[in-house]
């Protein structure tokens, strides 16, 4: 069976699930994550990681761990990542208050908007720069995502894979956090827990031997203690230090007037389409992240904006809508491209891709990587045809996102007045019980509860958290990858040197760390 | 955040991670994997157990030697200083709230035993309402009430209700959609 084949079935895959209320659960669950993830992202505190951590156990607990449970899980959890970052303007432009980190640069234009009056302006635009940036990054994902892994698997054997995954956990060690040897700590801590309890010989290693750690820490726990919770402790830990400030913000209301027409839409393409195409680069690389998208995107408008704006237009930082665009649209190009390294590598570049993976592990039906859009000689390719539902889903979100986005953040807009000491305290409760309701079991809870200190800790002391939840995602391929390339090589212990693509990727990786320690210092 | 006093340095951190690496190398991995760094199985050499922790530790361990030589004064924890008193706090309320959840459901049906005289046992009433929500709502409400007077000082009657109400509409968006989910603690009793 040929590529267009497997597309047709992957589309069909997506329509062919069971209806509720006439319409297709896959498509229902699309729409029901993309409003979920715009009220997540509308609430100040929230993120969309954040969102799709509480949603994924449950998801798995109401649609189980077969195939057939994929793409309805999928399809909630990239609605809520597009959504989440679309929702981050609601605050950032009505009240000030960027709703997610990388909504921040939407604040310096969209509030002084929202003071003049052009609140409403302000909102399509955002959503019109979001959603187009989204759809270009989409399709870059698309179109590039099965040649880089068809690339990947002609060139790459086990050494080379191997080495690929060490320069990317050293380039995500490199670029993430303040300090280059933070990052390795967090490298290093995340594939030591990866081992523990693990291994090919009968005696679980490092569980001290404690029963329960023998099957090694729950996944769940792990990813979300260190990810979720510690990043709510060290909310509280925030708050508890900041004046109140909260219940203070008045009531907005959006001005019928101040409308965004097509010619004013038009004219903001020059502004949304390179900040999109920077927000793709940036996206398709692990672990650099929508903020830096969001700068750079911002940065780049604002030059543009100074050399080509007519005397007595608004410029940037007061009230621009330029500004609004250029940074909506960079940071929500990320979404798609951060798909490619998951998808063609099997390899997350920021904490929505490890959700994204996390339940493909879990799940049955797409083991993320090279493989997965190996075209057959004969037969179906099950994966490429999950793949194929994926994008076809991600398609379908664009569309829900293009109707009705903007609609939802406008009616999103109370959720910035919820109190945080309201808010954090509940969200624990949710992700515990998130966390229990997958793993039935009161150990998975505790130790949620200590990787989130662990994380708090982590945070504390400026060691960047992302890095050690991707190497520990990535420490069981890792070392299941090297066993292989290290026995298909004849027990070589120079098998990470044994050709010039391995070679130049563990020389890429060594580099990377000189270069990045060199500059920090 | 920003009134911290500069408790300890990155060195210290670096010293920290250093040791643990070098206690776990060879300490820890020795005395709990079984096989080598590289072992024969089948007249065939392969890679063993040990050596994927070996080089995670060699790599904290070199990336913490290069933390202490660049020294950097940024201060260790950014907060308050009293962070022990703090964390201590985050201790007590996970024990005290998972220990409510656990027990107040098995305890309630031990009371009611002890005056109705009856031989009931919470496992077999576990999924019989209100008591299945018991340990949850009253551990989950404590859980939230200390938190949220840990952020602002400014719990109230009224907030405690609230997340009352809050805990029992979680419980209840677990409980009633999903036949097959169990709140803590029902499934570990």
């Amino acid at each position: 069976m040929g590529l267009t084949e497997h597309i047709l079935l992957g589309i069909q895959a997506v329509f062919a699930a069971p209806y509720i209320f006439g319409i297709p659960l896959n498509v229902v669950m699309v729409i029901g994550g993309l409003f979920f993830g715009i009220f997540i992202g509308a609430t100040p505190g929230l993120a969309g990681p954040m969102a799709m951590a509480i949603a994924l156990p449950i998801l798995i607990s109401v649609f189980g761990y077969e195939a057939t449970a994929l793409l309805p899980i999928l399809g909630f959890l990239l609605g809520i990542m597009k959504g989440a970052t679309l929702g981050g303007a609601v605050p950032a432009i009505l009240f000030n208050t960027p709703g997610t980190p990388d909504a921040l640069m939407t604040t310096y234009d969209g509030f002084p908007m929202t003071k003049k009056g052009e609140a409403k302006k302000a909102l399509k635009a955002a959503h019109f720069a979001s959603v187009s940036g989204d759809t270009i990054s989409d399709i870059v994902l698309i179109l590039c995502a099965p040649f880089l892994a068809v690339f990947v698997e002609a060139y790459l054997d086990l050494p080379e894979k191997s080495a690929l995954i060490i320069l990317s956990l050293t380039f995500i060690a490199a670029v993430m956090g303040k300090s280059v040897s933070k990052g390795l700590i967090a490298i290093g801590l995340g594939l030591f827990v990866a081992f523990i309890g693990d291994g090919e010989d009968f005696y679980p290693r490092l569980s001290l031997g404690i029963d329960a750690i023998g099957g090694g820490f729950p996944i769940a726990s792990v990813v979300l203690g260190a990810l979720i919770i510690g990043e709510i402790l060290y909310a509280m830990l925030e708050a508890r230090s900041q004046t109140k400030e909260q219940g203070q913000i008045a009531q907005i209301k959006l001005d019928r007037a101040s409308r965004l027409s097509w010619r004013e839409r038009f004219s903001l393409l020059p502004y949304i389409l390179p900040s999109a195409f920077i927000g793709t680069a940036i996206g398709a690389l692990p672990g650099i992240g929508s903020t830096l998208a969001a700068t750079l995107g911002y940065t780049n408008g604002k030059r543009r904006h100074a050399a080509k704006s007519k005397s007595g237009e608004p410029q940037f930082g007061d009230g621009a809508v330029q500004g609004v665009a250029s940074t909506e649209a960079a940071n929500s190009a990320v979404s798609g491209a951060n798909l490619i390294p998951v998808l063609s590598l099997g390899i997350p570049g920021n904490a929505a891709a490890i959700f994204l993976i996390l339940a493909m592990e879990t799940v049955d039906g797409l083991n993320p990587g090279p493989s997965v859009f190996r075209v057959p000689n004969e037969g179906v390719n099950s994966e490429m045809v999950m793949a194929f539902g994926l994008f076809s889903l991600m398609i379908l979100a664009n569309i829900t996102n293009w109707i009705f986005g903007g609609h939802v953040m406008q009616l999103m807009s109370f959720m910035a007045r919820v109190p945080r000491q309201i808010l954090m305290p509940a969200v624990l409760l949710v992700t515990i019980t998130s966390v229990y309701a997958q793993e039935t079991s009161l150990y998975a809870v505790i130790c949620l509860l200590g990787f989130g200190l662990f994380g708090l800790l982590m945070r504390l002391s400026h060691i960047p958290i992302l890095p050690f939840v991707i190497a520990y995602i990535l420490g069981g391929i890792l070392e299941r990858t090297a066993r292989q390339a290290f026995a298909s090589t004849g027990a070589d212990p120079y098998f990470l040197f044994s050709s010039s693509i391995s070679i130049a990727f563990i020389a890429a990786a060594l580099a990377i760390i000189f270069i990045f320690a060199r500059k920090r210092r | 955040m920003s009134k911290t006093p500069r408790i300890k340095t990155d060195s210290l951190l670096g010293a920290f991670f250093l040791a643990f690496a070098l206690i776990t190398l060879f300490v820890w991995i020795p005395q709990d994997v079984d096989t080598g760094l590289v072992e024969r199985v089948r007249r065939r050499n392969v890679i063993g157990d040990a050596l994927g922790p070996t080089i995670a530790m060699i790599l904290v361990a070199l990336a913490a030697v290069s933390l202490i030589r660049t020294g950097r004064k940024t201060p260790l924890f950014e907060t308050q200083s009293n962070l022990h008193l703090n964390l201590t706090f985050y201790v007590s309320v996970f024990v005290i709230a998972l220990v409510v959840m656990r027990y107040l459901g098995p305890l309630s049906i031990n009371f009611l035993n002890m005056f109705l005289e009856a031989e009931w046992s919470y496992r077999n009433l576990r999924n019989v309402w209100p008591l299945k929500y018991v340990g949850y709502v009253a551990g989950g409400t404590l859980l939230m009430s200390a938190f949220s007077h840990f952020m602002d000082s400014g719990l109230t009657k009224r907030r405690v209700l609230l997340f009352l109400g809050i805990s029992l509409t979680i419980a209840m968006f677990f409980d009633l959609p999903f036949e097959d989910i169990l709140l803590p603690p029902n499934g570990d009793v």
